[in-house]
């Protein structure tokens, strides 16, 4: 391995992010983002928008920051009682960090899927009717069953549980309860879903199911998904960010990167030179 | 075979070996910790299980107008201060009407229980129309004559005699006789029952008056054995003989246990004896162990105060350090900040789960009772120091609970929208809940059976009323067991045994109920 | 921004060794055809018709290399699913065997004729031409076998530069046939064949000037066919001076 040993002490510089960053118009965007793990730093000054209705994969190595951004986006950080966020984090023009906004209401408006799917240990009905009861979205019985059984259905799960919405969300396979836990996340009608490795724990078939449906939801929500998987990201999105031990280091369309990336940090992780 | 494969091997069947002896050794323990409770149940069950048995003796009581209510008003008053014991007596009088002289009459009104009156006072009082008529009642007997009728008091053996003997007079002493059938019998009985070496056919055996009692019945009375020769025996009357009895047959009675060692003496026991003969005497079910509170009298004596007590102290602790304790722990689990003080927080509850119980008795007597002045003995004062007792094992418990919950549902609630109440009270508590009831249940057995720290908070006392509120004198159950074992009579021992049976009785429901919430509850995930 | 190609140095030895193979293989198809060329050439200009006729016969080893590497870059492309520049590597790859072979398809026929010619009594003296073209186009494809083993992009952009110059040698040739052609009718027929060599050797120019794009487009990613020399420059902001 004495190559990789030698390459690794090449230090290649990151100065800015290259590529587009930035879009016009965008759905949410963040601006000179630092994020702390008490004193370590985690995230350096990074600067990204997402597209409305697009779907923008962030990638990089194990520990390079991504999950950490991700989490900033909906505050989700908030419970980690040692992570400090700074910068400018907009949704549509709206400071979410600003104290005048609710992290509750935020996040009705950014959804989140996880990387292990946590149904509650509720029935399928309970598990998607929870969020839209919380927030008063149905004002009877049949609104509620309405939200329900169009959110299973968006989700692609409708199908297979209709004629067992009383069962146990946690009895239901791993593929499926993913996408009972995409139900979850768009029966409260958000404007951006966040995907944590959403697949990671899937096999090949179930995967192939989420990404069909990650596709069939960008018509409606700006997606972002973090991903292991190369693949997976030249696959599902439009633009693609690469994340380097807490930099941004290139944004761009997923058909560039993966054909020809301008940064060289970028081309040795895709090609599998290193981390 | 790889190498390794075989060094595996070499190794397997010490390791085998050992967790052989491992495993013996852990069934040995076992064994011994179930003998040592399969011990101790026997024990206790042994000698209390007699105690769910009472004795009573039936006897005519004439509710006699004059002696109840002379002026004829039916004022409650005066009814219940009615001399009922003097029905009773009468009663007792009519059955042995030979009974003469004021010991012998006293020994004789013993043989009903004082608390006779009582009942017979509540049964006019419920209906006066009772007043006048005549019934016979079943009365409770004299925890004496309960226990001899236990077979606690002697060993007794009885053998009824054949053919008709011959009684006669002589300066006092009775002198028996009879034709060969009476003699025959009568040695050859005497042979079996008496420990004494006839060296000499011909001689007079005296029996010792320290020594067991010899006694025939017969003619209607007791004859008690001083000597006896081949030609007959010689006795001393202990209970009139009625020559003009018609009842026809005659037993030798014999009393292992001195007379002077018992304090029921021979002619009771004669009493009782008679009655039972009669059919008289039975043993009911003892609904006074659980309708009444203490007494002095243990005939009389149950533990329904105490358990009223008890279950009122329980209630308070239960309400007070439920919602306390989880709270508390929901509180530092959920929302707490994590600094120094949080942390001395934790190390303090923790400690608190292994002081003496009795220093939170001290710490009830300074400040419950003697700052804040509530009352001596009561339950809400009990209640309050169980309380602080068990708090530091319901919120230890609830904590683990909480902390069992996979963070991830947590997240899940948060992720959807909902806030770190909702998130709290939605999901984590629903399924932190069987644990959390687990530990208030088996804090709350231990509460059960708590004596020490009330005790100094004074629920000592003796308590004859059974308690009706949360400030009204009280005791629990494990209180009413220490005073009771001090009691020297033996109808305590065994009604000490059986209150224990019922306390342990509880402390078993209750970890059961734990269980079986536990499993009931219990969600997969 | 610069990036350098490193096309070893994966984390996977194995893939390493696997693009390492498949670069020797086409660097050795490359030797293979200028092997032919110089054969094909020999023959031509020795009027030698036993070279070239070995030229004929060793054509099957260059088509036999070409298929085993087109199943080779499947393989990879199946198994590594490569991405950037391993990815432009495969398809570089897989483009410049195909111009490769047709290469080695033109250095046949160079030997063809060479034997055809050879029967005839013909003056060498219009092979010198023919020659002066043969070099050229020999260089040619020595210098992009070259840019392709080192990755020089400036080289091969160069090289295409050279193709004019085949082009207008190749021109020259055919007046000077036609010429000849119209000179005497009985030189029609040889004239026609020393066409067709310098017509397949104008090929060759041709598909070398191909394998010089592709070199490009592997080093920086963009792809160069049917641009102008000119605004190929201007793009990539290169300067060759000449």
């Amino acid at each position: 391995m004495n190559q990789a040993v030698e390459f690794e002490e090449m230090e290649h510089e990151i100065v800015g992010t290259v590529g587009t960053p930035l879009v016009d118009n965008p759905k949410m965007s963040t601006r000179n983002v630092d994020v702390f793990y008490g004193d370590k730093q985690a995230i350096f000054d990074v600067n990204l928008d997402l597209s409305a209705n697009e779907v923008i994969a962030l990638i990089g190595p194990s520990g390079c920051g991504k999950s950490t951004y991700l989490r900033c986006l909906n505050r989700m950080n908030d419970t980690i009682d040692i992570c400090r966020v700074t910068g400018q984090l907009l949704l549509d023009e709206e400071d979410i960090y600003d104290k005048s906004m609710d992290p509750v209401l935020l996040r009705a408006r950014v959804g989140m899927v996880f990387q292990k799917p946590n149904p509650f240990p509720k029935s399928i009905y309970d598990n998607v009717a929870y969020g839209p009861k919380l927030h008063g979205l149905a004002s009877n019985r049949a609104e509620l069953d309405e939200i329900v059984v169009t959110s299973l259905q968006k989700a692609g799960l409708f199908n297979e549980v209709k004629d067992r919405l009383d069962a146990l969300g946690t009895g239901l396979s791993g593929g499926q309860q993913q996408r009972l836990c995409i139900a979850r996340t768009i029966a409260v009608s958000p404007e951006v879903i966040l995907m944590d490795e959403p697949a990671s724990a899937l096999d090949p078939i179930a995967t192939a199911v989420i990404e069909e449906l990650i596709d069939e939801l960008r018509e409606n929500f700006t997606i972002a998904i973090v991903t292991h998987s190369m693949q997976q990201a030249a696959r599902v999105s439009q633009r693609t960010a690469y994340f380097h031990l807490g930099k941004l280091v290139e944004v761009g369309e997923t058909n560039q990167i993966f054909t020809n990336p301008s940064h060289q940090l970028t081309e040795n992780y895709i090609t599998g030179r290193f981390g | 075979m790889s190498e390794t494969t075989q060094a595996v091997k070499k190794s397997l069947s010490r390791r085998y070996r050992k967790e052989k002896i491992f495993r013996a050794t852990g069934m040995a323990a076992i064994l011994v910790g179930l003998s040592f409770v399969v011990i101790l149940f026997v024990n206790i069950i042994s000698k209390g299980y007699p105690a769910f048995e009472q004795t009573y003796i039936k006897l005519p009581i004439h509710f006699d107008e004059q002696t109840i209510d002379p002026q004829g008003e039916r004022d409650p008053e005066v009814l219940r201060r009615a001399d009922y014991m003097g029905l009773v007596k009468e009663s007792l009088r009519e059955a042995f009407p030979d009974v003469k002289g004021r010991s012998d009459k006293r020994d004789l009104y013993n043989l009903v229980s004082k608390g006779a009156g009582y009942d017979l006072a509540d049964r006019v009082l419920a209906d006066p129309a009772l007043i006048g008529q005549t019934q016979e009642l079943w009365l409770l007997a004299d925890d004496e004559i309960d226990t001899f009728v236990k077979g606690h008091v002697t060993h007794s053996e009885t053998i009824p005699l054949a053919g008709n003997p011959v009684v006669t007079d002589n300066d006092g002493q009775l002198r028996i006789t009879g034709d060969a059938v009476v003699m025959d019998s009568l040695q050859n009985s005497l042979r079996d029952l008496v420990p004494v070496e006839m060296a000499d056919e011909e001689e007079t055996v005296m029996l010792p008056d320290d020594g067991p009692s010899v006694l025939l019945e017969l003619q209607g009375g007791l004859v008690r054995i001083t000597a006896y020769d081949p030609e007959g025996v010689t006795g001393k009357v202990v209970s009139p003989l009625k020559p003009d009895a018609t009842d026809a047959g005659w037993n030798l009675v014999l009393h292992e246990t001195p007379e002077a060692e018992r304090r029921v003496k021979d002619k009771t026991i004669f009493w009782v004896r008679t009655l039972e003969s009669r059919g008289l005497v039975e043993k009911h079910f003892n609904t006074v162990f659980f309708t009444s509170g203490d007494s002095r009298e243990p005939e009389q004596s149950g533990i329904a105060g105490a358990l009223a007590g008890s279950m009122l102290t329980l209630i308070v602790t239960l309400l007070l350090s439920f919602p306390i304790g989880v709270g508390a722990a929901i509180y530092l689990e959920e929302f707490a900040p994590r600094n120094r003080w949080t942390d001395l927080i934790e190390v303090n509850i923790n400690n608190l789960a292994a002081v003496p119980s009795i220093v939170f008795g001290l710490l009830g007597l300074a400040v419950f009772i003697s700052f804040f002045g509530l009352p001596r003995s009561a339950p809400l004062v009990g209640g309050l120091v169980l309380t602080l007792m068990t708090l530091p094992t319901i919120i230890i418990a609830s904590r683990a609970a909480l902390k069992s919950v996979p963070p991830s549902i947590k997240e899940a609630a948060l992720g959807v929208g909902a806030s770190k109440m909702q998130a709290m009270f939605h999901h984590v508590l629903p399924l932190a809940l069987p644990g959390m009831l687990t530990g208030t249940i088996i804090g709350m057995a231990q509460a059960l059976g708590e004596t020490a720290p009330l005790l100094m908070i004074g629920m000592v006392a003796f308590i004859v009323d059974i308690p009706q509120g949360f400030t009204d004198n009280a005791t629990v159950l494990p209180v009413q067991i220490f005073l009771w074992a001090d009691s020297p009579e033996r109808a305590f021992v065994e009604r000490t045994s059986a209150a224990i049976m019922v306390l342990l009785g509880f402390l078993i429901g209750m970890n059961a109920l734990a269980v079986f919430l536990r499993k009931k509850f219990e969600r997969k995930w | 921004m610069e990036k350098e190609l490193y096309l070893s140095q994966h984390i996977s030895q194995r893939f390493n060794a696997e693009l390492e193979e498949i670069r020797n293989r086409v660097m050795k198809m490359g030797g293979l055809v200028e092997k032919q060329i110089n054969r094909g050439l020999k023959a031509l200009l020795t009027s030698d018709s036993d070279v070239g006729e070995m030229v004929t016969s060793s054509d099957y080893e260059i088509n036999a290399l070409e298929v085993d590497i087109d199943e080779e870059c499947m393989q990879i492309l199946a198994r590594r699913q490569p991405a950037a520049s391993d990815l432009r590597l495969i398809m570089t790859i897989i483009k410049t065997i195909t111009d490769l072979e047709r290469i080695g398809d033109e250095a046949e026929k160079l030997g063809r004729y060479s034997v055809l010619l050879a029967d005839e009594n013909t003056t060498p003296g219009h092979f010198v031409e023919l020659g002066h073209l043969g070099e050229h186009v020999k260089r040619m494809l020595h210098d992009a076998l070259d840019a392709f083993a080192r990755l020089d992009a400036e080289a091969a952009l160069r090289t295409i530069g050279d193709d004019e110059l085949v082009n207008e040698e190749f021109d020259a040739i055919s007046r000077q046939l036609i010429t000849r052609m119209m000179e005497d009718p009985r030189e029609i027929r040889n004239a026609l064949r020393i066409s067709w060599c310098a017509r397949a050797l104008e090929r060759m120019g041709d598909h070398t000037k191909n394998i010089c794009e592709y070199v490009v487009f592997l080093v920086h990613g963009k792809d160069i066919r049917h641009t102008s020399l000119e605004k190929t420059q201007e793009t990539m902001g290169i300067d060759l001076g000449d």
